[in-house]
């Protein structure tokens, strides 16, 4: 039977339920991960029921839903439409159909950028994840000097990353690098090579700063694993429970969820990488390190065929969207184990 | 209490959407400076009429920054064409030292429809988007009123800005393309004089490789110009003068054969060369890293001040195969270089334009960018032994040089579509590493140029 919603006076049902959103989102820190779109959609089916009886409440969401319109909505519209045209950026533009998605699907460039750009997404969610997940561990135990762990694992991430490739470059360079001239030092010279124009070491090469700079994975999963109830370890640590088996057994099923955020947050970042492909390599050594967001930025503003590069970014759109299911099928595969 | 609730709501939600909206709208994103000054941005000035009675403001956009020679005469210029028209007409200069963004930024900028008052852009046969934009001012009813003005430039020039009938363009420069080189590291290598013959060229190098010392400087990626102003070099030689022209097929035997050539090139330069960019490569020519490079005068500044003596660096025409497909001493040059103008809504702008372009063309202007700004122009000049005894050391060769040249070829990737250019520095890294053979480095830059 379907249940009547209990009359409410205007001012205090809108109130009422915000409160209820509220609350549920502070008990949760995984509230928009498990069982996201079910949750979220109730919510929304609550909201609209709401809405009918509250001026007050639409008058709050209008400037985001607008600016979500006109920002998010209206450029996703204007992009598909322009992804069947080709246009040189100047002057009119012509209908083309599904011919930009033709040449990608010939593009052996742009077989290569989608690889790589899902090689940095397997780097970030099966090296870089990880290593933040274990330093975490590490310093929740809050060894000798934590706090300055701490803090200088995090300090990279508040330098702009343009600033870090550039570093990066410089310790990657063939003459200059840091890497080339201390092995000189120690005497195996042998082992120098042109890291960033070997194909076969330029995309490791280009990857190593985004793996080793973990700060903000680790301090999302540090404050993960401090809303742990210390209970959890006392019983077990009395039952002979070993550091190892503490963290295996209790807190990683218990931070899965920052888990699954965390593999989100790398896999946007992943997507719209940028700048250090553009700034180390330039894409190169012969396409070898292009990835989607360096393909689009060429074919739009070297090339000028605006059309194709904005066919590349509703590909580059889709692929994110199937990563997010693949992360959201995945997480609740673990929760039902 | 529930009315003045709701006022207040709608007013937040009011000031949320003007803060949100006011964030990237502007599109003046920096002001720009006064004459020999610099600026990072290009500022889109509004082509509205002034005020009467007030001086009307024009901003020229180009890469002329002021710690170059050519920066500091087009400061100079413009400084003393605003003291003569004082009250009346101000120049003000807006630069980007980086020429393929400042290209970018300019087609940004018109396609947006607020080109910049007056600008300076790269013409590409294959690529008239900016010249058929109907954004562009046309200067042909000034030309035609001053055929003395008109007949400066060569009419070949004005022909390629001739768009529908409109010249939307004054030409501004072609600069000569030649080699430049460290005489003192030739002579430690046993080299006394520069080769004129790609035998003697081939032989020079193994010469320079021995003495420890890359060859030549080259770099693969942007436009990739030091190492296609050698691909151009190889292909004139052993294709003619045509090779490159639009319209002539990119796989023909003289294209495989400066694609074997630049491969074999890549052996007799710096480690660094594949995959850096144009300040790598000169940074390697000017520290001496590197013997040789391929470029234009703009290098002078940096020689100048750089380079411990600079009259050590000499410069020299592009070698043949002695075969006399091309003749001897012919050099390479850039795309010619138009100043171009923003339709103008108000005929003083217009003509306000006109005077200041008239005033940076005129014979003592274009001779002092040529000789002190170290920037040759694409005007009929004529040097006295005065205006060269005024040039440095290496302006001086360069501008004999360029007199004397019985042929000028416009480098190759000037003249391909954009599409084909964005291709070039994965395809010579490619055949760098010898991933891609010559032969089908040359189908596919014929089949990115269709």
């Amino acid at each position: 039977m379907k249940q009547k919603i209990p009359a409410q006076s205007e001012s205090t049902a809108p109130r009422a339920m915000l409160a209820t959103v509220a609350r549920s989102e502070a008990a949760h820190v995984g509230y928009y991960v498990r069982g996201f779109p079910s949750n979220v959609l109730r919510s929304l089916l609550a909201l609209g029921r709401g809405l009918v009886a509250s001026r007050n409440l639409i008058l709050y969401l209008a400037p985001a839903a607008l600016l979500t319109l006109v920002f998010f909505v209206f450029p996703l519209v204007f992009i598909l439409y322009m992804s069947l045209q080709e246009w040189a950026g100047l002057g009119p533009s012509t209908f083309i159909g599904m011919k930009n998605y033709e040449f990608l699907w010939q593009d052996d460039v742009f077989h290569t950028a989608l690889a790589n750009t899902l090689s940095w997404v397997f780097v970030g969610i099966f090296i870089h994840t990880p290593l933040c997940v274990l330093v975490a561990l590490i310093l929740a135990r809050q060894p000798f000097m934590w706090k300055f762990f701490r803090t200088v694992f995090f300090f990279p991430n508040v330098i702009s990353t343009t600033a870090i490739a550039f570093l990066w470059y410089f310790v990657f360079h063939v003459d200059l690098g840091l890497i080339n001239n201390v092995l000189k030092a120690v005497g195996l010279s042998g082992w120098t090579r042109p890291w960033l124009s070997d194909p076969q070491t330029a995309l490791p090469s280009i990857e190593t700063p985004f793996i080793i700079y973990i700060g903000f994975g680790m301090v999302l999963f540090l404050t993960a694993i401090s809303t742990i109830p210390r209970e959890y370890y006392e019983a077990a640590k009395l039952d002979g429970a070993s550091d190892w088996q503490q963290d295996w057994h209790i807190t990683l099923p218990l931070i899965r969820r920052t888990i699954a955020l965390q593999c989100l947050f790398v896999v946007g970042y992943c997507l719209k990488m940028f700048e250090y492909p553009f700034i180390m390599t330039s894409g190169g050594p012969a396409n070898t390190t292009m990835n989607l967001s360096l393909y689009i930025y060429r074919k739009m503003l070297a090339a000028n065929v605006y059309g194709l590069s904005m066919a590349a970014g509703v590909v580059t759109l889709l692929v994110g969207l199937v990563l997010l299911a693949v992360v959201f099928i995945v997480l609740r595969r673990f929760e039902k184990e | 209490m529930l009315r003045s609730n709701k006022l207040l709501i709608a007013l937040i939600a009011l000031s949320i959407l003007l803060a949100a909206c006011a964030g990237g709208a502007s599109p003046t994103a920096a002001p720009p400076t006064s004459a020999g000054g610099q600026a990072t941005t290009a500022p889109a000035q509004p082509t509205t009429a002034q005020p009467s009675g007030q001086a009307i403001e024009i901003t020229v956009l180009s890469n002329f920054t002021p710690d170059v020679a050519r920066g500091k005469v087009l400061a100079a210029l413009a400084d003393e064409f605003n003291k003569q028209h004082e009250g009346k007409i101000k120049v003000t200069l807006n630069t980007d030292p980086d020429w393929p963004a400042l290209q970018a930024k300019i087609k940004s900028l018109i396609a947006a429809g607020t080109p910049p008052d007056v600008f300076l852009y790269n013409y590409n046969a294959n690529d008239l988007t900016r010249e058929k934009s109907g954004k562009l001012m046309d200067w042909k009813p000034y030309l035609d009123a001053d055929p003395e003005w008109k007949a400066k430039f060569r009419p070949e020039n004005l022909q390629a800005l001739t768009i529908d009938g409109q010249i939307v363009g004054i030409p501004s420069d072609q600069s000569p393309v030649l080699f430049y080189y460290h005489k003192d590291l030739f002579d430690k290598a046993g080299i006394t004089s520069f080769p004129k013959t790609w035998d003697e060229f081939w032989q020079a190098a193994d010469k320079l490789k021995a003495s420890g010392v890359a060859p030549i400087a080259m770099f693969t990626a942007d436009d990739a110009w030091h190492a296609m102003n050698a691909f151009t070099a190889f292909g004139v030689s052993a294709g003619g003068k045509d090779v490159f022209q639009p319209g002539q097929p990119l796989d023909s035997p003289a294209v495989v054969k400066a694609a074997e050539e630049l491969k074999k090139l890549f052996q007799y330069t710096t480690p660094d060369a594949v995959g850096a960019n144009y300040s790598v490569s000169s940074r390697n020519f000017i520290s001496k890293k590197a013997a040789m490079v391929i470029d234009g005068p703009w290098l002078i500044s940096s020689i100048q001040k750089e380079v411990a003596q600079p009259c050590n660096v000499a410069v020299a025409a592009i070698p043949t195969y002695g075969d006399n497909k091309v003749p001897a001493g012919f050099i390479i040059t850039d795309s010619m270089n138009p100043w171009a103008a923003a339709k103008q809504s108000s005929k003083e702008r217009e003509q306000a334009i006109v005077e200041w372009m008239k005033f940076y063309t005129s014979d003592a202007s274009a001779k002092r960018m040529s000789v002190e700004g170290e920037y040759p122009q694409a005007m009929k000049l004529t040097f006295t032994d005065q205006d060269k005894a005024n040039a440095n050391c290496n302006m001086a060769q360069v501008l004999d040089l360029s007199s004397q040249a019985p042929l000028g070829v416009v480098e190759a990737v000037r003249n391909i579509k954009p599409s084909a250019q964005s291709e070039l520095p994965g395809m010579l890294e490619a055949l760098a590493l010898g991933t891609l053979t010559p032969e089908d480095f040359a189908k596919k830059l014929q089949a990115a140029a269709q």
